[in-house]
């Protein structure tokens, strides 16, 4: 299996693929595609195309890729009853919450298309798994445990299906909000399986911001499968969630 | 002896200032040979790879640190290829509590980085809480030994967390 990681975009990302004509420069690939898109969308980079939009530029100028992930975004603000929200409490316009899902899942699309069909690409712990992995089974996930960052409290199993963890950090006996910056609510994280990544991550960005009812909306969006840890270690999960959980 | 404490101070201003001019961003620079090629973004240098990292920044779902951390900007970690083998980067105060990362270099490249040590300041406590959402089936979690292929997690964005991974890819540089 070839397999690199890379700190892009301020996180570790990893891309693996099984297929044995994969070549070093298939990697190289994806990670100039994720270099790409930081330049593109990063709030931090005043030479992004988020920066420009922004300061204000109008619509009509912007890229088909922006337009793409604001739409993205508008529907998924429809979709998750206005908890999904890419403006900053500042006001900042701030599309990151869901250009990471999407560009994961352009990632693995152009791979499919390069012919490749047993691969992973993980960025910052949200997956696309594609086919199988190295010794022929499904790609084996773990759901890190948000307390202890070295173990897991689940193992899943999936094929050609993304992943994606929603969470906080514990600070005292608060829960730290990064979408809002308050106390909200006591969840401490929330993992969606979902047919692809871009859907893990974006109804996982947006359910995590509901709380505890979260899990709740997930179960009744069809395609997903969710697994939520509050802050005294437990576990809620969808109906559906512990098929996953075979191999 | 005057001069020098007086070079001294001078030292440390300027490296005050570049902290401050940094602050909301710090590059790594992972270069090496087999890396290289040409192309990339423009305003990086062909043939690297830098990773910005904003200052306590949420990417999705993330967890951010607000990091008053900074380490010496733009500075290329690596120019060769990394020896194989597991490095644990320094131990970095993130704010409230230390951000610890080992970086697994195989093959000459990083091929996974480990969290050893995040701010948390207490154990998980199982406790049931039958009166929420009574429909679905709920447990307490416990850690598995499973070894999986991937793991699924809030993202690691910090300024901590990758002064840490500097550290550590320092100490693999061939």
């Amino acid at each position: 299996m070839l397999q690199e990681t890379r700190i892009l975009m301020g996180m570790p990302i990893t891309v693996a693929i099984v297929d044995s004509e994969a070549k070093q420069s298939d990697l190289i690939r994806i990670f100039d595609y994720f270099q790409a898109i930081d330049g593109r969308f990063s709030p931090f980079k005043k030479t992004s195309e988020t920066s420009a939009v922004d300061r204000g530029v109008p619509q009509r100028d912007w890229s088909h890729d922006m337009k793409e992930i604001a739409a993205l975004a508008e529907k998924t603000k429809e979709e998750t009853e206005g908890y999904f929200n890419l403006m900053t409490p500042d006001g900042k316009f701030n599309p990151v919450g869901v250009v990471k899902g999407w560009a994961i899942k352009n990632a693995s699309d152009t791979l499919r298309k390069a012919g490749f069909r047993n691969f992973y690409i993980d960025a910052g712990g949200d997956i696309e798994a594609g086919g199988l992995n190295g010794h022929g089974g499904k790609w084996s996930i773990g759901i890190k445990n948000p307390f202890k960052q070295d173990e897991i409290v689940r193992t899943l199993f999936i094929t050609d299906q993304g992943i994606a963890t929603s969470g906080t950090y514990i600070r005292g006996d608060h829960i730290y909000d990064p979408h809002t910056g308050r106390t909200e609510h006591n969840i401490v994280s929330l993992t969606v399986v979902g047919p692809d990544v871009c859907e893990a991550d974006r109804f996982a960005t947006g359910a995590f911001a509901m709380g505890e009812k979260g899990i709740q909306f997930i179960e009744k969006t069809p395609r997903l499968e969710g697994y939520m840890i509050d802050k005294n270690g437990v576990a809620t999960m969808t109906s559906g969630f512990l098929k996953f959980t075979i191999k | 002896m005057k001069k020098y404490f007086l070079s001294f101070f001078l030292i440390i201003a300027f490296a005050f200032y570049v902290m401050l001019e940094n602050q909301s961003s710090i590059s790594v620079v992972l270069n090496s040979p087999e890396n290289s090629q040409p192309g990339g973004n423009a305003g990086n240098p062909a043939g690297s790879v830098a990773a910005t990292v904003p200052s306590g920044s949420p990417v999705s779902g993330s967890a951010p640190i607000p990091s008053p951390i900074t380490s010496s900007p733009s500075t290329p970690v690596a120019t060769g290829l990394y020896r194989d083998g597991s490095y644990d980067g320094g131990s970095v105060n993130a704010y409230f509590g230390n951000v610890q990362v080992q970086a697994v270099v195989s093959g000459g490249k990083l091929t996974d980085v480990k969290v050893l040590d995040y701010p948390k300041d207490r154990t998980t406590s199982a406790r049931i809480n039958n009166a929420a959402l009574p429909k679905l089936v709920q447990e307490a979690i416990s850690s598995q030994s499973a070894q999986v292929d991937i793991v699924s997690g809030a993202t690691q964005t910090s300024q901590g967390f990758q002064a840490s991974l500097t550290s550590a890819l320092a100490k693999a540089k061939s």
